[in-house]
């Protein structure tokens, strides 16, 4: 018979045990590991690449949500959490259960079930996986904190301490207090989910944080030349201009 | 009266009429408008309820003004007329005075109509005026027991979790967790209708919310607690700890992997009694969000009952947060 690797991702240990008991009746599902928070569940997917997940959602360093945002491929998840407000949000990540701690065993059976179906589902048939993260992130409301990744190296970048952002190809580039970082995301996605007092765009290709302005002078014609604190210069389109006069 | 005296006076007086002609006649024409203003009251009492235009209310009054007079004028002059019918001097007194007599009645009918509406606004300014007290006053309550008891479902529903982990493995310790919870749930509800309370059993609520969270985070949760027990009868607002106690777990076991070590601690200088909770933190962890509603929602609690918003004093230095309460002897009221 072939086994489900799985890890079991919570920061109560009590809420692991649970998970594990209830998991030790099913001979397919096989734990590889167990993590109490987002960076160490990270660094375990990476070892073992885990077909199946049981994810809490609010942990320390990084939260569930965050966590799949930076996995590199799409393992069947199922959220277990005490919040039931994220279930919509589960769901759009193509989550395959939420369960509401605390949860009965027949309904946790009941998840695992659900689980084993589309893991062996996918096995035979294309996997819609990228599509669907794509379309789940665009949902998210207003950024607190941006969380990028680098190999196996994770950095969650607050927004205001972002300085400003620009597009490169297919990617846009984080410029901030603690690097710079390439996302995979669109400007458009940046300009409506950052918090719109803080951050205006000043030009297709570039996004700044207002509190990091040191000076505006003009530059051509129709344009200005914005240079932040930490140096850079860019450039704000006529129409950019406009909406950074409106804002300061 | 005072306006029957003052008319008796001037017929008597000016007119030379006979003493006792003078005296009926004040009377009857007044008593006849007395009666007409007790009316005229209960006129403007009801009709004053109901808001009306300016205009509208004018030509009423103008309208009701005109028909009281005439009717009072053909009331007292016919019953005058009869009663002094032979005394010819009267008689043409009274027909000459009927003008007079009406702009009189006009003066005094706007006289007693403004005096009316200064009474029933006077009235309806009072009305409002408690009305407003007690409105402010239950607001104030409402938003005291919304302030103080917020107990997050999550806390339950995680804590219920740990019970049911403890279920299987350890039966002892999740009947002593249900009897701990039990225990939080009902002192909560019970604090939820006080205003104050004595630090002793704030003190023992705390423990209680701080027990239950180290069963759930286990060696990641330590507790330490620097309580001068000589404070334990002196007061402080109900449930005021309980906001704190949990941003310092929020803040810090759900933002670090190693060990969060909470410390109460608790002294009393004279009538103060100054509370303090400490949380190391990790610096590095990015902000949650709703930072500050919590101990926001205290510093309003404590302007409230102390009328002074520098009760509340909080910072951090060397990944430490604390959070310092000065509870005041006195409650302003």
């Amino acid at each position: 018979m072939t086994t489900i690797s799985t890890i079991i991702i919570d920061d109560e240990p009590l809420a692991r045990e649970i998970v594990r008991r209830y998991a030790s009746d099913f001979e397919q599902l096989n734990i590889v590991a167990e993590c109490g928070d987002g960076f160490e569940a990270l660094r375990q997917i990476q070892q073992y690449k885990p077909q199946l997940l049981f994810l809490d959602i609010q942990m320390p360093k990084l939260d569930g949500f965050e966590l799949l945002e930076v996995l590199d491929y799409s393992p069947a998840i199922i959220f277990a959490t005490a919040f039931d407000q994220f279930a919509i949000k589960a769901f759009e990540r193509n989550a395959v259960d939420y369960l509401l701690k605390p949860f009965s065993k027949e309904r946790f059976e009941n998840a695992v079930n659900k689980a084993l179906a589309r893991i062996t589902a996918e096995k035979t048939t294309e996997n819609p996986v990228v599509a669907l993260k794509e379309n789940a992130q665009d949902t998210r409301g207003i950024l607190d904190r941006i969380v990028t990744r680098l190999g196996s190296k994770v950095t969650v970048i607050p927004v205001d301490r972002i300085w400003y952002i620009e597009s490169a190809d297919d990617y846009v580039m984080i410029y901030s207090e603690l690097g710079n970082h390439l996302k995979e995301k669109t400007m458009k996605f940046f300009e409506e989910h950052l918090p719109n007092n803080n951050f205006v765009r000043i030009h297709r290709g570039s996004i700044i944080n207002l509190s990091q302005i040191a000076a505006i002078e003009p530059y051509t014609k129709d344009t200005h030349l914005v240079t932040l604190k930490c140096g850079a210069k860019i450039r704000a389109s006529a129409e950019g201009y406009k909406k950074l006069r409106a804002l300061l | 009266m005072a306006i029957a005296a003052v008319q008796f006076a001037l017929s008597y007086g000016l007119y030379n009429q006979e003493l006792i002609v003078a005296i009926a006649d004040s009377i009857v024409s007044n008593s006849i408008f007395a009666l007409f203003g007790v009316g005229l009251w209960y006129m403007v009492r009801f009709s004053g309820k109901q808001s009306k235009g300016f205009i509208k209310n004018l030509t009423y009054q103008i309208t009701v003004c005109a028909f009281t007079i005439v009717i009072w004028q053909l009331l007292s002059f016919s019953i005058l007329r009869t009663l002094f019918d032979g005394n010819a001097q009267y008689v043409s007194f009274l027909f000459d005075s009927v003008v007079v007599k009406i702009i009189i009645g006009v003066l005094i009918y706007s006289l007693l109509i403004s005096v009316d509406f200064l009474i029933l606004s006077f009235e309806e300014m009072q009305e409002q005026a408690e009305h407003e007290a007690s409105l402010s006053a239950m607001l104030r309550e409402a938003e005291l027991s919304m302030l103080r008891s917020q107990i997050r479902p999550h806390f339950l529903f995680n804590s219920l979790n740990s019970v049911s982990a403890l279920t299987l493995s350890n039966p002892q310790a999740a009947q002593d967790m249900i009897i701990k919870l039990s225990e939080f749930m009902r002192h909560s509800l019970s604090l939820g209708t006080e205003t104050m309370n004595t630090l002793q059993d704030e003190l023992y609520h705390a423990g209680l919310y701080l027990d239950i969270e180290k069963v759930r985070f286990s060696d990641r949760l330590k507790v330490e607690k620097e309580i001068d027990n000589a404070c334990g009868e002196m007061q402080l607002p109900a449930m005021i700890l309980q906001p704190l106690l949990e941003n310092a777990v929020k803040h810090g076991v759900n933002t670090m992997l190693t060990i969060c070590a909470i410390k109460l601690k608790a002294e009393c200088k004279g009538s103060k009694l100054i509370v303090s909770i400490t949380n190391n933190f990790d610096p590095d962890a990015v902000p949650l969000k709703g930072t500050g509603t919590g101990l926001n929602n205290v510093n309003k609690r404590m302007s409230a009952l102390y009328g002074r918003s520098d009760l509340l004093k909080f910072g951090s230095s060397n990944e430490v947060f604390e959070v310092e309460l000065t509870i005041p002897g006195k409650v302003v009221e």
